[in-house]
């Protein structure tokens, strides 16, 4: 496993403790990687989630990459705090989408 | 990029373009350069540079009294000038991180940082991007943070009596060495206390410094027990730094919309790893809080009698640096409190020059209490300064973060207890 890879599945695990979070228990995982660029897309159910919590994560992960915190990369997923802020500095893009019942989270990190 | 970054904080502050943060940064920096024409010649000062520069450096090793205070601020400004420009040439934003990394190399290059030492760290970490095939940029906190080995570096040059030629070679191979085990080390080690430790580096360079510190032992080589401090000055520091930060709250105030808005969101954040706050809370109101963190600091010192000398400062200094990127007074003040409160009941005398130390560079802490309350806080305080006073041998003064490895200690060893004993759920 690269450690590109190694990122990729931080991120992910980032991304889905913020959907167990938002109380979102049925989540769908799609992850893709290749030498251009790896994304990670998390589409989950739900019904009522505060508009707030929707604004911060736009926030967060708005996909401003900042290479200089690349060394802060193992934080991500890793322990019980959350590091939205940091999954937003590792990524190129970010859209998040609430349609209805639900939220759809795409991130995607270039090479 | 630097428009993506815009485009995020555009959101909710005023964008301060990156030319501006630059600028104002710069400025800071300079003022500090041109502060040591103050109190010497330029012939003075040219002699004290060179004194600093021949100089072992390893804790405590104070410019103000080893060479003279214009060449201590004299150094500490242009130190951080010469970051501003590397950052700058990495196309670096100046976030919260950067100026961090900028105000840390000008706190200590009061008392263990010059232009000698660190060059051969910086160009280790650079060898290290070309070998992984990476932008340097990626690496370019690492790069600047870890500057804390430069004691290192002088004493293997000019501390251990080698051959001057001996020493230059082998003092700068192990500076390039140790560039080069940084990055891999320090993204590791993070996980050790999981951001709670805003001094990562400061903890990876002690466990660097004490290997280094081991072998050098079994050889033979031992660093001496060196303490070598100002004072006599607290009128005209106290004077200085009041004028330094108070511009910087001024400043801040005026760039944050004359307005002290997003203050009250800043000081709710806990702070922890990667806490950028210019990026989340904007660059104006980031000033604001560096200066009262400033303030903070100031009043610390004089709340315990001590003395504003080379590391006193610079612990001041790097804690106002800290003050974009994760820490403010309500996170920190709990940390110092605890410290206080150890060498009321502890064998230290407060107003000691370790202790304040102990207390300015304990907030690297912050986070603790940012994250898990103020008793948490001084809790850590507590605990903190037995540490930081036990783990100096280990790396025999060659770290100066000496307070950061201390720090990835306590919080590796409270943040997993006050986790499983919190009542209500932290997943935030």
């Amino acid at each position: 496993m690269s450690k590109e890879q190694a990122k990729v599945i931080k991120i992910m695990s980032e991304l889905v403790r913020v959907f167990f979070k938002l109380g979102i228990t049925d989540i769908r995982v799609e992850v893709t990687n290749n030498a251009l660029e790896s994304t990670v897309e998390l589409t989950g159910d739900v019904k009522l989630i505060p508009i707030a919590k929707i604004v911060h994560l736009k926030e967060a992960i708005h996909g401003a990459r900042q290479l200089e915190l690349e060394e802060y990369w193992n934080l991500a997923g890793s322990n019980r705090h959350s590091e939205l802020d940091l999954v937003g500095a590792l990524v190129d893009e970010a859209e998040v989408e609430h349609v209805g019942d639900t939220l759809r989270v795409k991130v995607t990190r270039k090479a | 990029m630097i428009e993506n970054v815009e485009k995020r904080c555009a959101i909710h502050h005023k964008v301060i373009s990156e030319d501006t943060k630059y600028k104002v940064i710069a400025l800071y920096a300079l003022a500090v350069l041109l502060l040591g024409f103050f109190f010497n010649s330029p012939l003075e000062i040219a002699r004290g540079m060179w004194r600093i520069l021949t100089s072992s450096s390893i804790l405590l090793t104070d410019y103000m009294e080893i060479a003279n205070i214009g060449s201590a601020f004299f150094n500490s400004g242009l130190m951080m000038l010469i970051a501003i420009l590397l950052a700058r040439k990495t196309r670096a934003h100046m976030n919260g991180y950067i100026i961090a990394a900028v105000f840390i190399i000008g706190g200590f290059s009061m008392f263990g940082k010059n232009l000698y030492n660190v060059i051969s760290i910086v160009l280790g970490v650079y060898l290290y991007a070309r070998i992984q095939k990476e932008k340097f940029g990626k690496f370019i906190l690492i790069a600047l943070f870890g500057t804390a080995l430069g004691p290192m570096v002088s004493q293997i040059t000019f501390g251990f009596e080698l051959p001057l030629w001996t020493g230059v070679i082998i003092g700068n191979a192990a500076g390039v060495l140790t560039g080069i085990m940084l990055p891999p080390l320090a993204s590791s080690f993070v996980k050790f206390h999981q951001g709670y430790n805003l001094y990562n580096i400061g903890f990876t360079a002690g466990i660097i410094g004490t290997i280094f510190m081991s072998l050098f032992r079994s050889f033979g080589l031992e660093t001496p027990d060196i303490y070598e401090v100002s004072q006599g000055n607290n009128l005209v520091f106290a004077i200085i730094m009041t004028a330094f930060f108070g511009s910087m709250i001024l400043v801040g105030y005026t760039m944050n919309d004359k307005s002290f808005k997003h203050l009250k969101e800043l000081m709710r954040q806990p702070g922890r790893l990667v806490s950028d706050f210019v990026t989340t809370e904007g660059f104006g109101v980031t000033l604001i809080n560096m200066g009262l963190l400033g303030f903070v600091g100031v009043g610390y010192v004089f709340l315990v009698k001590g003395e504003l000398s080379g590391p006193t400062i610079g612990g001041i200094i790097t804690m106002m640096g800290f003050g974009a990127f994760g820490k403010h007074p309500r996170n920190a003040i709990p940390v110092m409190i605890g410290v206080l409160l150890a060498t009321q009941l502890k064998v230290w005398d407060g107003s000691s020059t370790g202790a304040i130390m102990a207390a300015l560079f304990g907030t690297t802490l912050a986070p603790i209490s940012g994250q898990f309350g103020w008793k948490a806080g001084i809790l850590a305080g507590f605990l903190h300064m037995s540490i930081v006073m036990n783990v100096g041998y280990l790396h025999g003064g060659l770290n100066l973060y000496n307070n950061g490895l201390s720090g990835g200690i306590v919080a590796a060893t409270l943040v997993p207890i006050l986790d499983a004993f919190r009542e209500e759920d932290s997943f935030e």
